[in-house]
């Protein structure tokens, strides 16, 4: 029996300084219930709701562009596009402050986790809590740690309780399987991925799950190494054809001497303007470095400017200046209360010969002007610098479009002098051929031989990445092996819950088995077939009706995953598509069968007609669906305000399905 | 920070202003600096060594951040004075102004702020003001009533402000000293063509 795993809950949602949602600046959402709908307008940010949500449990977003490869590779590549992913989401303002922060429970273990939108690999805060028979204790002390350590402790501590083996495998499972987002990634129509799924659902544990997903990436990279280096082998092998085809040429006898001179004359024109093109672009490349030398000081000088300026200027703040002062003293009118009369502007300039504020009384230190004009002086410094370098560089630029041009010119003179060789050697190539023949049989041997133990040496490779291959084939037909006995024993439990799922919505009895391949190139697989009709009823599925079949398999995967005892919970992004009434309906009955069975259901919907959310809330009722509305969160577009009575009465609609009234 | 080019452009343009017009607004201290912008770029100097930025606002008027800085911490240190939303640059202003002349960073730019100020002595300012919501980048951003940044290479409207100077260039000469005739000339001709696009189009429909 493989491991059964213990998946996380999520209870509580909080985000702060989310800019998306312009409205709030702290949005918080309880999850209870077994449903959880949050229910919005187009373009309000309902993707990105769940999302953050995963980024919060993983620390990664995924990328729609990245192919997958491996469960690791697929972790470790994803990192940096979750660090810039909240970019233009989250305002700059935002930035520093925008986290989330998530409470969630992984069987009898409580998490409490924050985590900045920019940093995937750390956490803010980290609280662990065994809440075993009803009675909450913490368990270790992690805010001493850095925010790395807290997301390695935190990684280790929710794989072990997960009971897989990895990290990776979470966030793998989290994101392919347990998750159906935008991307409308399908597992039946994704081989690679669906075997990984296969191993960690139904093989002996996932340990052997991560030895198979490596052997896998091994494999396909020793394949693909192997195939590459056959191919050049190949063009090599070409090649030395070519040459020995040429050794073997009759010439017929002319006088040659005329025409070897024009060639080897042609041959040293070339090789001396390849030279001269060669040294200008060497000169070229002194010349850029000395523009980006000289820049860089620029920089620097201007930044040092800028620096002293400020202090130069802001030096001047004495009280004399100051807009206030100067207004009082000039009007006879206090500027900060109004007060009239001569005694004003006597007020103010008596204080301000003493040295005295004119405001508060307190003594006020004289400028130290030689700071000023030492400051001043620094600054005629680096504008004299800074002249000398715009001379230079004026120099050095002009040196530059002189090179730019003899470089052209060089280049020209290479070209035609390439072309007339060519076009020489086009000409004669029978009697150059024999010329090099007559005069270089040793040289071209040579060059044969090269060929031969280029050819040699890739051969090797070739035959060495094979054997690799076959090695990690072998390794990994063992692991199906066992992976194929867990599915005969997990079989009969899984079948069933997919079957149950499918003919809730479909109406049709979908079989599934699964097809190994086994010699050459070893894969598992699951294929879908519908009973007692040929398989291509299949392609005449809807692109809507697969996603939900898909989300039948992925309901029926997780429930066996988390064993008889165990519940799971299913992210699932506006899921309705563009199914038909009586289709939406009926996927609003699958997903209440999933509840049913003690499941969870975190969804987003839009605000439309469909029956997938009315059914669902009939079936539901208030006690295990909540329905959060999205609208108070972010400032909706024009026309969504002036259509606004059609989503309240839609709200209304699936409001009165929840109280069991419609 | 204080940006030097900037804070001197203010006191620059402040003393040149107020010597013809008495005193200055803060949007003609921005006008001004754009123009003189612009003018660095007609003597083809790369807009990367202006030292600061502009944006084109949906008002069709330039506004760089940096200018706007300036002008506030100037009057800070008492250099400018603010009365009824104009500014005059203060003696201590005009002292000061004169000391950073003296710095050739600063002397470099004077010849396209007198240029840009010396407009004046032709054109009514309300003209020069007109004239600039004519200008490539100002109008774009009028015209579609948004906000965005003047003078980006590559932007469609520098392509055009481009063919504008090297149609002037040809017609009056690159190398002239005073930049008073390349400035009067060219927002002439921006005062024109605004009429003459107005004009067109205000035209009734023809059927």
């Amino acid at each position: 029996m493989p491991t059964v795993l213990r998946l996380p809950r999520v209870k509580k949602v909080v985000l702060r300084n989310f800019s998306l949602f312009t409205r709030e600046s702290v949005i918080t959402v309880d999850l209870q219930g077994n449903v959880f709908c949050l229910a919005g307008a187009n373009g309000l940010g309902k993707s990105t709701f769940l999302l953050a949500l995963n980024y919060a449990i993983t620390g990664i977003v995924p990328d729609p562009e990245r192919k997958f490869e491996s469960i690791e590779e697929y972790y470790r590549y994803s990192i940096d596009f979750s660090s810039r992913f909240f970019d233009g989401r989250i305002s700059q303002r935002d930035r520093e402050a925008s986290e989330i922060y998530l409470e969630m429970q992984v069987g009898q273990y409580e998490y409490l986790i924050t985590r900045s939108m920019f940093a995937p690999k750390e956490l803010r805060q980290f609280g662990l809590y065994s809440t075993e028979g009803n009675v909450r204790t913490p368990i270790g002390d992690y805010s001493q740690l850095s925010p790395d350590e807290r997301h390695d402790s935190y990684a280790k501590s929710i794989t072990d309780h997960m009971k897989l083996d990895s990290f990776e495998q979470l966030v793998f499972l989290q994101h392919f399987v347990f998750t159906f987002d935008e991307r409308r990634d399908l597992l039946f129509w994704n081989g690679e991925v669906l075997e990984r799924v296969l191993y960690l659902a139904f093989g002996v544990n996932p340990e052997k799950a991560r030895q198979a997903d490596l052997l896998r990436r091994d494999e396909d990279k020793a394949w693909s190494l192997a195939r590459n280096y056959n191919w050049q082998a190949s063009q090599v092998r070409r090649q030395i054809e070519d040459l020995e085809e040429q050794r073997g040429f009759e010439f017929p006898e002319e006088n040659l001497q005329n025409l070897s001179e024009h060639h080897e004359s042609l041959l040293r024109d070339r090789e001396n303007a390849h030279n001269l093109v060669v040294q200008i672009e060497d000169g070229l490349r002194d010349i850029e470095l000395r523009v980006a030398g000289i820049s860089a000081e620029q920089a620097v000088l201007r930044a040092e400017y800028q620096e002293v300026f400020s202090r130069y200027i802001e030096q001047k703040s004495a009280l004399e200046y100051n807009p206030l002062v100067i207004v009082s003293a000039r009007d006879s009118k206090c500027g900060l209360c109004g007060a009239q009369g001569e005694h004003v502007a006597k007020a103010v300039v008596e204080r301000m010969q003493t040295d005295i504020c004119p405001l508060c009384g307190s003594r006020v230190d004289v400028e130290p002007v030689e700071d000023r004009s030492r400051a001043f002086g620094r600054l005629q410094e680096i504008d004299k610098l800074l002249a000398e370098a715009k001379v230079q560089l004026d120099e050095v630029l002009q040196a530059k479009g002189r090179k730019t041009s003899e470089l052209e010119a060089a280049r020209r003179q290479l070209g035609s002098t390439e072309k007339e060789l060519v076009s020489l050697e086009e000409e004669n190539r029978g009697a150059l051929e024999r010329l090099q023949a007559v005069r270089g049989t040793d040289k071209l041997d040579v060059v044969l031989e090269g060929y031969r133990r280029r050819m040699q040496e890739l051969l090797r490779k070739k035959d060495r990445e094979y054997k690799l291959r076959d090695k990690r084939r072998k390794e990994l037909q063992d692991l199906q092996a066992e992976l194929e006995l867990g599915y005969v024993q997990g079989e009969e439990e899984f079948v069933p819950k997919f079957k149950q799922l499918a003919r809730s919505f479909l109406g049709l009895d979908l079989d599934i088995r699964l097809e190994t391949k086994r010699g050459s190139e070893p894969g598992i697989t699951l294929l879908l077939d519908v009973n007692n009709t040929p398989r291509r009823m299949l392609h005449q599925l809807s692109e809507s009706q697969r996603f939900f079949v898909d989300i039948a398999l992925r309901m029926a995967l997780a429930q066996y995953m988390v064993g008889v005892d165990g519940s799971a919970t299913l992210f699932i992004d506006t899921p309705e598509g563009s199914l038909d009434i009586a289709y939406e309906s009926r996927a609003g009955e699958m997903f209440a069968r999933f509840i049913e069975d003690g499941h969870y259901i975190v969804m987003t919907a839009n605000i439309n007609t469909s029956q997938l959310l009315r059914r669902l809330a009939e079936r539901c009722g208030k006690s295990r669906m909540r329905l959060h509305r999205m609208t108070a969160w972010t400032d909706l577009s024009e026309v969504q305000i002036k259509e606004g009575e059609l989503f309240e009465r839609t709200y209304e609609g699936i409001e009165k399905a929840l109280a069991g009234q419609e | 920070m204080l940006n030097p080019y900037a804070t001197f452009d203010c006191l620059s343009i402040g003393a040149k202003l107020q010597a013809s017009l008495g005193n200055v607004a803060p949007t003609e201290l921005q006008l001004f600096a754009y123009l003189s912008c612009l003018l660095s770029l007609y003597r083809q100097r790369p807009v990367a060594e202006w030292g600061y930025s502009f944006a084109g606002t949906e008002y069709g008027a330039p506004f760089s951040p940096e200018i706007n800085s300036a002008i506030t911490q100037l009057i800070i240190e008492g250099l400018l004075f603010e009365e009824d939303c104009y500014l005059k640059v203060t003696d201590e202003g005009q002292k000061e102004y004169r000391i950073l002349l003296s710095l050739s960073q600063n002397a470099q730019r004077e010849v396209f702020l007198e240029g840009a100020c010396s407009s004046l002595l032709a054109l009514p300012i309300s003209i020069v003001r007109e004239a600039l919501h004519s200008e490539p980048g100002l109008r774009s951003a009028l015209k579609l009533n948004s906000t965005r940044m003047l003078l980006s290479e590559g932007n469609p409207e520098m392509r055009m402000l481009y063919k504008q100077f090297e149609t002037l260039g040809q017609a009056i000469g690159m190398k002239v000293d005073n930049l008073m005739i390349p400035s009067v000339v060219w927002l002439t001709y921006l005062s024109q063509f605004r009429t003459t696009a107005d004009i067109q189009e205000n035209l009734p429909c023809q059927k």
